[in-house]
């Protein structure tokens, strides 16, 4: 079992300069995501610079609950190309780079500003891509005392490690997802948006430890838990059914709950308002769903199985 | 200790096994650290000997959880073998017995080990034994002293069976849906559709006429759970399963409440029912 020591992404700050290392392109947008939706539930204008057209980068934002349509009608949030940002062309300059930032700084104001830049764009055949530190160190510098804070994106798998330990001491804080189980055959991680857990690969009782740390934390936050099982190819009972047991407990505490609810509406105060009702979604392809429908899923109120077929 | 579970003498299902007609077609070693490996050969089989997707899938299940007791309450550690006959796959799980000297001497006092048996796998619902018979044709288990066995049977369907087909209908203060063919993942989501549709009317009355079904697997079991439980939600709809195979009445009654669902013998009598108050 593993577990990161990193900072999460839920809790970044104004002034952070934050590296984010990413493994694939679901933990990208699942933690990018995160950032977007904090930062604009904070009325912070957001922009998110990536490789992805900003049809594709926008569509996988509301894949994973934000509102991207007011957003981006409002002007809060833009999600756009490194061209005549970053790059000008095929062309990297600090300088050049520095004076789009700034002039984003100002644009935002009073307001502040979120930014997150996919850095793949500087593993492609980009001219002054030997001036990444020193943007890095720039961006550092610049954001001192103001209300900017910016997420600069590493896909892990692609960039040599020199360069990332290059980059790494510009940044004040390291970001990466919880990661519960990473080995050839399976990941569990935490889904930060929408929130919960993301299993992927093979799961059988050998790492029910992980999956019950990995649910125990996940439901210890509040609001809906998301078990996003959708690249999972294989579950065993053992960890069906603890899936499952996890999603009866949320009933339980409902229970819970509505009677203490009772409780304040008879007049005791029991200092708490009416239960939250919450649930458990869980996401998986058509035959894994069946699996979990003959363990008893059908029968848990508070369990959503919601079957995925075009993974 | 000898448990059977469906009434066959032991002795003559082991001989079964053993003497069937062919050399098994898989023969492989298990352990905790190759499961993985195991799971992928039983898919790799299965449907190289024709079992269709599901039923494959519902086949790997089946081992693994077999197999992971043998590991986890058996010996530590097991062999797999199948062989195929012309109607269908068989399977034996056999763990080795007593577990490791060394794991089994552990917290143990001397001459303890000699009064031991070999755990017996658990058979609680919910529990991979459960979900085994859900989806099995046939399931033996056997424990005794020389170790745990367990032959699990997964019939081959035969080709040219009917296809799928969901027939609707209408009678007096009734719908009837007749499902012929295989009920599985693709005709399991047509079937919750078809259902959805007749719940959109008020107080829907629903016969399920399964005379004509030719097989299933699990997802076509969850397909018919999934029915029950759109009937259950929507007010004062009612549902009625006709001519329910055994087996398939079976397998549903290893996934929850027994009295989840109505059931009749043929789609008449069912009509009957429906018009009771």
């Amino acid at each position: 079992m593993t577990i990161s020591a990193d900072t999460q992404i839920t809790e970044l700050t104004v002034n952070d300069h934050a590296c984010l290392t990413f493994g694939e392109p679901e933990e990208l947008f699942d933690l990018t995501a995160a950032f977007v939706r904090d930062g604009l539930d904070g009325g912070l204008k957001v922009v998110w610079l990536s490789d992805a057209t900003p049809d594709r980068a926008t569509a996988e934002l509301a894949r994973r609950g934000i509102a991207v349509e007011e957003a981006l009608a409002s002007g809060q949030l833009v999600a756009a190309s490194y061209d005549g940002r970053l790059l000008d062309g095929q062309v990297f300059s600090a300088g050049h780079a520095m004076t789009w930032l700034e002039r984003e700084m100002q644009r935002a104001g009073n307001q502040g500003l979120r930014l997150a830049v996919d850095m793949s764009w500087a593993l492609g055949p980009v001219t002054g891509v030997e001036h990444l530190p020193e943007f890095e160190e720039q961006v550092a510098a610049a954001l001192a005392g103001t209300a900017t804070s910016v997420l600069c994106q590493y896909d892990r798998e692609r960039f040599d490690p020199v360069t990332l330990a290059s980059v790494a001491a510009f940044h004040t804080r390291s970001v990466a997802a919880a990661t519960y189980h990473a080995d050839v055959m399976l990941r569990i991680c935490r889904q930060y948006a929408p929130a919960g857990i993301r299993l992927a690969g093979e799961l059988d009782y050998q790492a029910c430890d992980s999956l019950a740390l990995a649910l125990t934390e996940a439901i210890r936050l509040e609001g809906d838990v998301t078990v996003n099982a959708v690249p999972l190819a294989f579950i065993d009972v053992t960890c069906a059914r603890m899936i499952l047991d996890a999603a009866r407990g949320l009933d339980a505490a409902r229970g819970l709950e509505a009677a203490r609810g009772l409780d304040a509406a008879r007049g005791l105060d029991t200092g708490r308002g009416q239960p939250e009702a919450r649930r458990m979604i869980l996401r998986c392809r058509p035959g894994l769903a069946a699996r979990f429908v003959l363990l008893g899923a059908a029968d848990i109120p508070a369990l959503r199985v919601v079957t995925v077929d075009d993974h | 200790m000898t448990t059977d579970h469906d009434g066959t003498p032991p002795q003559q299902k082991r001989q079964d096994a053993r003497q069937a007609p062919h050399p098994p077609i898989l023969d492989q070693a298990f352990d905790a650290g190759s499961l993985y490996a195991l799971r992928a050969a039983v898919a790799a089989h299965a449907t190289s000997a024709g079992l269709a997707p599901g039923r494959a899938d519902d086949l790997v299940i089946a081992v693994h959880e077999l197999a992971a007791n043998a590991v986890r309450h058996g010996a530590g550690h097991g062999r797999l073998r199948v062989w195929r006959s012309d109607h269908a796959l068989l399977c034996e799980i056999t763990d080795d017995g007593l577990p490791d000297p060394q794991q089994a001497d552990d917290g143990l006092p001397d001459g303890a080990q000699e009064a031991q048996t070999t755990p017996e796998w658990r058979a609680e619902p919910g529990h991979g034994l459960s979900l085994v018979r859900q989806v099995a044709d046939q399931t033996t288990l056997r424990s005794g002293r020389d170790g745990t066995s367990a032959t699990i049977s997964f019939v081959l369907a035969p080709s040219g069976g009917p296809p799928f087909a969901l027939a609707r209908q209408q009678r007096e203060h009734c719908t009837v849906l007749t499902v012929t063919g295989l009920l599985d993942l693709t005709s399991g989501a047509q079937l919750t559709q078809a259902v959805q549709e007749e719940l959109r009317s008020q107080k829907a009355r629903l016969i399920l006429d399964l005379h004509s079904l030719t097989g299933w697997d699990a997802a076509g079991l969850a397909a018919l759970i999934t029915v029950q439980q759109q009937v259950s939600a929507a007010p004062d709809a009612r549902l009625v399963l006709a001519a329910l195979p055994a087996q398939l009445d079976k397998h549903l009654r290893g996934a929850g409440p027994h009295d989840r669902f109505t059931v009749a013998e043929n789609a008449t009598r069912a009509q009957q029912k429906l018009s009771e108050p």
